[in-house]
C-alpha cells in the first residue's frame, strides 16, 4: 500500500512536468525571438499550480472560509493559503518527547476550534496533561477528551470525530496508520470541515501521508527562548521546502498587561502576547 | 380491616430493573435530576409489575423527588442537609418517601389464598428477578412499613405478616409499641425533639397524653400515632401505570450473521417509535435481551413458557442483555440502529438465537422546535451539503450524537471534558468531567459558538485578548487557579506516577546539569527552578517536591523534581 501511494504522487509529479514541457515546446514555436527559457517555464508552471489549486477538493473553498492565521507571520507566509483552513489534515512531524511538536500541533488546533465547535484529544496513553494546555491560553471547556482503549477503537474514534461537523479541531498523536485508513481520514475532515492536526514522531517521515500539510519541527537548543525550526515537506496547493523559524516567548503576567500594545500582532489569534513572530530565516 | 403489602427496596431502583444494593458503591456520580428521573421511572416500573397482585398500587403521600434525593445523595456524601440536629435520626427513616410502594390487597389477596401466601409469592418473584427487597403484610400502611424497617430480616427477602383480624389487634400494638419511633415517618425535626426528650420506643410515645404531644411536637406526631394502629385513615395516592413501549419475538435459532439481526432490531423498532412518535416522546434508553447460544452450545426451551424462561433467565449463561443510553430523546431509527450495531459488535460470537425483546425503558418528550415559515418539519436527517453552515450553525444535535456514539462504544468514563482543580500537586491538579454529567444541550451550544465572533469575519483581524477566567473557573478557583502561567511552564504528557532518574546537580542553586535519558547521559544545557511545593499532608504524608524545566542539548524539554528530604530524582513529563 505505501508503495502505491509513493508510485501515485510521482505520477502526479510527472504529469504536471510532462505538461510544463509540452507548454514550453508550443511557446518555442510561436515566438523563437530569444526569449528567456527559465522565465516561461516558471510562468507556465506558476499557471498550472493556479489551475491545480482550483482544482484542490479541500471542502473549504466550497463554504468560502477564510484561513486562520497562524500568529507567526513568517509560518502564515510559507503555508499555502496563509493560515490553517478547516478540512485540511496538518501533520506535525518532530520529536514528540519533549521536542514542543505537540505543543505547536495543540495550538494550531486550537486556532481553529475557536471558530466553533469542540477540540477534541485523543489520548490513548492516558499521559495528556491538562494543565498545559490551560497555560496555552485553550478554554477547557470547549475540549472533549477521548480515551479509546486498543487500536480498534481508537482508529473507530479517529474517524468518527473527523466525521462530525460538530466538532472544530482534532489533536492526536498518532504512531501508525495504514495507507488506506490514512486516505479514509483525509476524506473524512474534506467532508464534514474538521480540522485535524495529527502529531507523529520525526521517524515517520519516510511514510507516505495523505495529509494536507506536513510541517517537521526540529527544536533549536539553547537560543533565547523555546525556539523551533519548522519546514514544509508537503502541502497540497503550495509550495513545499520553504521553512521559517518560530519561537515561544517568556512572559510574565505584569509584563504581558504591559507590552500588549509592542508586542501584539493584529493578524494574530489569541494571546499573542506570549507567542511572537520571530525574523524571517 | 384492610390488607396492606408494603415493598420496601433499599437503596431504590433504577429503570434498568437494578436494585440500589447491587450498585457499585462510589462509582455512581449521576446528577440529581437524572438520579430523579431513573428513580421515579424505576419506581412506576416496579409499580406497574405489581400490579398483577392488585389493581391498587401507590404511596401515601405525593412526593417531591428531586428534593428528598438531593438530600439522600447529601447524606450519602456526608454532608449536612441544612439543618444539624443534636441527635442524628436513622437514615432509613426517610426511605419510604423514595424507595417503598404499597399494595391494597383487601379485595384480592383471597384468590391467592391468604395475605401470608400473596406475600411470599411477591417475595419469590423478586429473588426471581434479582431484587433485594423486604416486605411486610399489616392492616394499616404505617404498620405495613413499620414492619419492613424493623422485623423484616435483612439479609433474606423473607417476608413478615402481621395480623389484620380485628381480634389480634391487642397483640399487633404491643409487638408494634417495641419498635422505636423512627418507624412512625415523622420528620427529621420531630424525631430530633423526641430523641432529646428521651422517648425511644412506640410504646413510650403512645403512653404520653396526646394533647400535650400534639402541642410539644406536632400534630403529626399523633396523626402518625392514629394511621399506624389504624384509627385515621390513610388512603394510597394510586401510580397509573404508564405505557409500555415493548417489542418482542421468538425466534427458531439459527441466525444468518450480523445485518439479520440488524434488520430483525429495525423491524422490532419501528412500532415502538411509531407509538413514541404520536405521544410525541422520544426514545432515551433501550434495553435489549436476546437469549442465545455460543459455540454449539445449544438450548432447546419453550421460550413461552414461563417456566422454562425463567430458568434460562436465572442461569443467566445464555441471556445477553445491554442498554443503549442517549442523551437526547429521539425517534431517528437510523441513529438508534447504529447504537444498537456497535454495543452489538461487543456481544462476541452468537450461533443461535431463540428470543429477542427491545423496550424502550426511559422515554422523554420531544424537543419542541420552531417550525419556519416555508419548512414543513425540522428534519433529523443529516444535512447534505456538509460544509455549507458555519459552526454555530450546526445544531446541537449533531455534537450529542457524537457523544452517544463514543460512550456506546468506549463507555462513558472515557468521554470527558477536563477540569482545573485549586490544587499545587500535578497529580490532582485537574479532574476528567464524565461527560454524561453536564447538562448536554448547554455544553453543545456553549461549544458550538465561536469564542469571539469577530474572529470569523473574514478579515481576521480579532480585538486584544482577554484574560479567559469563566464564571464557573472564579466561582470554584482557589488561589492556584487564578494563577496564570506561561505557556511552558507545564509539560503536555505527564506520568501520573512519576519515574526516577539520575542527575547531576549543581552544588549552588541544586538544578540539574546531566541527567541519564535513553540509557546515557544528558547535558542539560538550561534549568528553570526551582518551583517548590509542598502540599498534601491531608492525604497520607506531606508532599515537598522541587520542580525543574530542563533543557537538554538536543532542544528537548522535560519536567523534572527533586523529592525532599530524600533528594530522589524524578521525571514527570516532557514538553510535547
Amino acid at each position: 500500500m505505501a508503495a502505491s501511494q509513493q508510485y501515485q504522487h510521482e505520477d502526479h509529479d510527472e504529469r504536471v512536468g510532462h505538461v510544463g514541457h509540452v507548454g514550453h515546446v508550443g511557446h518555442d514555436q510561436s515566438e523563437q525571438q530569444g526569449e528567456n527559457e527559465q522565465s516561461d517555464q516558471k510562468k507556465i508552471l506558476q499557471q498550472l499550480q493556479y489551475l491545480i489549486r482550483d482544482f484542490q477538493p479541500v471542502a473549504v473553498a466550497k463554504s468560502g472560509e477564510s484561513s486562520v492565521p497562524t500568529g507567526w507571520e513568517q509560518l502564515d507566509s510559507i503555508l499555502p493559503h496563509g493560515g490553517w483552513r478547516s478540512g485540511q489534515l496538518v501533520e506535525w512531524l518532530g520529536e514528540v518527547k519533549g521536542g514542543g511538536v505537540g505543543l505547536l500541533g495543540l495550538w494550531s488546533a486550537w486556532q481553529v476550534a475557536q471558530r466553533g465547535g469542540v477540540l477534541v484529544v485523543l489520548d490513548n496513553t492516558g499521559k495528556f496533561f491538562p494543565p498545559a494546555a490551560a497555560a496555552l491560553g485553550i478554554h477547557l471547556s470547549r475540549m472533549l477528551v477521548v480515551s479509546p482503549r486498543g487500536k480498534a477503537d481508537f482508529d473507530w474514534t479517529l474517524d468518527q470525530v473527523l466525521r462530525c461537523r460538530a466538532v472544530g479541531a482534532v489533536w492526536v498523536n498518532l504512531l501508525k496508520i495504514d495507507n488506506r485508513a490514512y486516505r479514509r481520514l483525509q476524506l473524512a475532515v474534506e467532508q464534514s470541515g474538521v480540522f485535524g492536526v495529527l502529531v507523529r514522531e520525526q521517524k515517520c517521515l519516510q511514510d507516505p501521508t495523505w495529509a494536507h500539510l506536513r510541517l517537521c519541527v526540529t527544536p533549536l537548543a539553547g537560543q533565547g527562548n523555546w525556539r523551533f525550526r519548522v519546514e514544509v515537506i508537503r502541502a497540497v496547493g503550495g509550495k513545499a521546502g520553504a521553512s521559517c523559524e518560530l519561537e515561544f516567548m517568556e512572559i510574565t503576567n505584569q509584563q504581558r498587561s504591559k507590552r500588549d500594545g509592542a508586542l501584539l500582532n493584529p493578524t494574530n489569534g489569541p494571546r499573542l502576547s506570549q507567542i511572537t513572530p520571530n525574523d524571517f530565516r | 380491616m384492610k390488607k396492606i403489602i408494603c415493598i420496601w427496596i433499599p437503596g431504590g431502583i433504577d429503570s434498568t430493573g437494578k436494585d440500589g444494593m447491587s450498585k457499585e458503591a462510589g462509582k455512581d456520580t449521576r446528577s440529581v435530576e437524572r438520579q430523579v428521573w431513573e428513580t421515579q421511572d424505576g419506581i412506576s416500573r416496579l409499580a406497574r409489575w405489581a400490579n398483577r397482585y392488585s389493581p391498587l398500587v401507590g404511596f401515601p403521600e405525593s412526593v417531591n423527588w428531586k428534593r428528598e434525593l438531593a438530600a439522600q445523595e447529601k447524606r450519602t456524601a456526608g454532608k449536612h442537609v441544612g439543618t444539624q440536629y443534636a441527635h442524628q435520626p436513622d437514615p432509613r427513616a426517610a426511605a419510604w418517601k423514595t424507595e417503598a410502594i404499597w399494595l391494597d390487597v383487601t379485595d384480592v389477596c383471597h384468590y391467592f389464598g391468604t395475605v401470608t401466601k400473596l406475600a411470599a409469592r411477591i417475595s419469590e418473584d423478586l429473588i426471581r428477578l434479582d431484587i433485594a427487597a423486604r416486605i411486610a403484610a399489616a392492616s394499616t400502611v404505617g404498620a405495613s412499613w413499620a414492619a419492613c424497617l424493623y422485623l423484616a430480616n435483612p439479609t433474606v427477602n423473607q417476608t413478615v405478616v402481621l395480623s389484620t383480624d380485628q381480634q389480634d389487634q391487642a397483640a399487633v400494638r404491643e409487638e408494634l409499641g417495641q419498635l422505636p419511633v423512627n418507624s412512625l415517618r415523622l420528620p427529621a425535626t420531630a424525631l430530633d425533639a423526641l430523641a432529646r426528650l428521651g422517648i425511644v420506643t412506640l410504646e413510650q410515645l403512645i403512653a404520653l397524653p396526646q394533647d400535650a404531644i400534639a402541642q410539644r411536637l406536632g400534630a403529626v406526631v399523633i396523626q402518625r400515632c392514629q394511621q399506624l394502629f389504624g384509627q385515621a385513615i390513610e388512603p394510597l395516592k394510586m401510580i397509573h401505570s404508564q405505557q409500555q413501549y415493548l417489542s418482542e419475538q421468538v425466534l427458531l435459532g439459527p441466525i444468518g450473521g450480523v445485518q439479520m439481526v440488524v434488520n430483525l432490531f429495525r423491524h422490532l423498532l419501528d412500532p415502538i417509535l411509531e407509538r413514541l412518535k404520536k405521544r410525541g416522546r422520544g426514545v432515551l434508553q433501550l434495553c435489549c435481551k436476546f437469549e442465545v447460544s455460543r459455540y454449539g452450545q445449544r438450548i432447546y426451551c419453550d421460550t413461552t413458557a414461563n417456566v422454562a424462561s425463567e430458568t434460562v433467565v436465572a442461569s443467566g449463561t445464555h441471556v445477553e442483555q445491554f442498554t443503549i443510553g442517549l442523551y437526547r430523546p429521539t425517534v431517528e431509527c437510523i441513529h438508534l440502529v447504529s447504537l444498537f450495531q456497535l454495543a452489538w459488535e461487543k456481544v462476541g460470537r452468537i450461533d443461535e438465537m431463540y428470543h429477542i425483546s427491545i423496550e424502550a425503558t426511559q422515554t422523554a418528550v420531544m424537543q419542541q422546535v420552531q417550525l419556519g415559515l416555508f419548512t414543513e418539519q425540522e428534519s433529523e436527517q443529516p444535512v447534505a451539503g456538509v460544509c455549507e453552515l458555519a459552526r454555530d450553525q450546526i445544531p446541537p444535535r449533531v455534537l450529542a450524537r457524537l457523544i452517544d456514539r463514543l460512550t456506546s462504544r468506549l463507555g462513558k468514563q472515557r468521554v470527558s471534558r477536563p477540569q482545573l482543580r485549586a490544587e499545587a500537586q500535578p497529580e490532582f491538579s485537574f479532574e476528567m468531567q464524565v461527560v454524561v454529567e453536564l447538562d448536554m444541550q448547554r455544553w453543545c451550544n456553549h461549544v458550538l459558538r465561536p469564542v469571539r465572533k469577530s474572529l470569523d469575519a473574514s478579515s481576521g483581524h480579532a480585538p486584544p485578548p482577554t484574560t479567559q477566567k469563566t464564571r464557573h473557573n472564579t466561582q470554584r478557583s482557589g488561589w492556584a487557579l487564578g494563577q496564570q502561567l506561561s505557556i511552558d511552564s507545564r509539560p503536555l504528557w505527564y506520568w501520573g506516577s512519576p519515574l526516577e532518574i539520575q542527575c547531576y546537580t549543581k552544588n549552588r542553586t541544586g538544578a540539574p546539569v546531566r541527567l541519564f535519558h535513553r540509557g546515557s547521559w544528558q547535558q542539560v544545557i538550561r534549568s528553570w527552578g526551582p518551583e517548590r511545593i509542598e502540599t498534601g499532608w491531608w492525604r497520607s504524608r506531606a508532599v515537598r517536591r522541587e520542580y525543574f524545566r530542563v533543557e537538554i542539548d538536543s532542544g528537548q524539554r522535560f519536567w523534572v523534581f527533586r523529592q525532599l528530604p530524600t533528594s530522589q530524582w524524578f521525571l514527570q513529563g516532557n514538553f510535547g
